[in-house]
């Protein structure tokens, strides 16, 4: 069967396919250690690889998948690192709400999305967003709470909203 | 973030963005007056595209609020956010070059052989064989399965490691054919049935003889013929399709009456010398037809002739199926 498949005339993208792809794979595997997630993140990878506008003309095959992959897998740690938090968050809440299966796919896909938008942020602008989007608290609180001044605060909650804006308008 | 702002893309211009961000920040101070308001009213309505970057804004800060949030608590969000811990320095360097070199051992994908090269018999990716036995039975393997042979003086039989296989047991030997995967065990007097391996679940068909189930607690379970059943680590359950239907992989032909798309595609992935990948909204689609095992490229075009299919094809190797 290999023979069969090494023998025919491969185009440039089927050939880093053949070579590049179990490559790919073990080396996922031995970071994620489970063979599920692995073969999703490679199909992923390579399906943004063959995406780009010149796949055949890329020189450096590995590096590029690498690269691609690297991003895959800080997604996959960030979306398990939230939804293992926000359960936990839930779990705590004194109204002990049980979200169903699908409103917690939701509500981590959400999550996932405010978390890309807060990533150009410095770490005290992200916090103070989220008092005052989901902890309701006023600028004197955040300010308290984060050692800084009101006006400090008021720039870094201009500079969360800027990013939400630019957010929705790519 | 490289966004490309301003009038091409909202209409509103990146000055009135601004302004109108100061205003929100200033009301969800708690330090807003009543004047405050009055001021922040009369700049929206002294022109248009004052209120059409707040309304713009207010749309991009309820994006992140999910759609179901109203009975859950809108606290335990921020509570995540705070609490999920920064991933940057430990992914730093995670897949570098540096990385450790790979054994190949540690490869097992379906571009490659499967690994089972211990077993008495096997065979490949899109591979079917029948093998003739030492007492007259034969075993036709499906592909990418591996069996060990289990003759003794008392016993004849077959170990089933991985896969499919369709066992016809000669009458002409009086011993039982026994077939056995981990701790479960199907033995036939004689006659035609077959195996299967999906997952934690052993799948058998009794095609025409009755079968004996047994796991390794536990009182057996008798399989009528033309019935099928799954064997599990903990208990065995009749299932409903028929026993020809679970057997046709055999003859090359898969035939599914309403299974799900998901389980489906798990049977024609050994025929498959690449990778198929089902979003989760398609693999829930109910299927019903005959599928021909040996082109599984084509079995998917014929599935996205009837069902409202996606089939995307890359290098002829990386397969997608989404809902269309």
């Amino acid at each position: 069967m290999s023979d069969a498949i090494a023998s025919l005339n491969l185009t440039p993208v089927e050939s880093m396919f053949r070579n590049d792809y179990r490559w790919l794979l073990g080396r996922l595997r031995l970071k994620l250690g489970c063979a599920f997630t692995a073969e999703d993140i490679a199909s992923e990878t390579f399906v943004q690889l063959i995406a780009l506008p010149d796949p055949a003309g890329i020189r450096e095959p590995r590096a590029m998948l690498t690269t691609i992959a690297h991003r895959l897998v800080y997604d996959f740690w960030r979306r398990r690192d939230l939804e293992r938090a926000y359960l936990a968050a839930l779990a705590a809440a004194p109204e002990g709400a049980t979200p169903s299966e699908e409103e917690r796919a939701i509500v981590v896909e959400t999550l996932c999305a405010i978390d890309r938008v807060l990533a150009s942020l410095s770490a005290k602008a992200r916090n103070a967003f989220v008092y005052s989007q989901f902890h309701d608290m006023t600028h004197a609180d955040i300010a308290d709470r984060l050692g800084v001044s009101k006006r400090t605060v008021r720039d870094y909650l201009a500079q969360a909203m800027h990013a939400c804006y630019l957010a929705s308008v790519q | 973030m490289s966004g490309n702002t301003g009038p091409a893309s909202t209409g509103v211009s990146e000055e009135a963005i601004s302004a109108a961000i100061r205003w929100m920040v200033l009301l969800r101070s708690g330090d807003a007056t009543a004047r405050d308001r009055q001021r922040f009213e009369a700049w929206r309505e002294a022109d248009p595209s004052h209120a059409k970057a707040v309304a713009h804004l207010e749309a991009s800060l309820g994006a992140l609020l999910p759609p179901t949030a109203a009975g859950l608590p809108r606290r335990a969000l921020g509570d995540a956010l705070l609490a999920a811990p920064s991933r940057r320095k430990i992914m730093r360097g995670a897949l570098s070059f540096a990385a450790v070199a790979l054994g190949t051992g540690a490869i097992v994908d379906r571009l490659s052989p499967i690994g089972q090269w211990t077993a008495d018999l096997h065979t490949n990716t899109g591979e079917r064989k029948e093998t003739a036995l030492a007492d007259g039975s034969t075993v036709t393997l499906g592909a990418r399965s591996a069996v060990d042979l289990a003759y003794s003086n008392q016993a004849r039989g077959l170990v089933l490691r991985t896969g499919a296989a369709l066992i016809r047991a000669t009458a002409r030997d009086a011993r039982p054919f026994t077939v056995r995967h981990q701790d479960r065990r199907v033995q036939a007097r004689a006659g035609s049935f077959s195996v299967r391996t999906e997952g934690r679940w052993l799948h058998v068909a009794a095609l025409d003889a009755p079968l004996r189930i047994s796991l390794a607690h536990g009182e057996p379970v008798m399989l009528a013929p033309g019935r099928t059943a799954r064997a599990g680590v903990q208990r065995i359950e009749f299932t409903r399709e028929s026993a020809a239907f679970e057997a046709s992989w055999a003859s090359g032909q898969l035939q599914i009456d309403e299974e799900p798309l998901g389980s489906v595609i798990e049977r024609l992935r050994p025929y498959f010398p690449g990778v198929i990948r089902v979003a989760d909204d398609a693999a829930s689609i109910p299927v019903t037809g005959v599928l021909p095992l040996d082109n599984p490229l084509r079995a998917l075009d014929a599935l996205a002739g009837t069902l409202p299919l996606e089939v995307s094809r890359y290098a002829g190797y990386l397969v997608l199926v989404s809902r269309a």
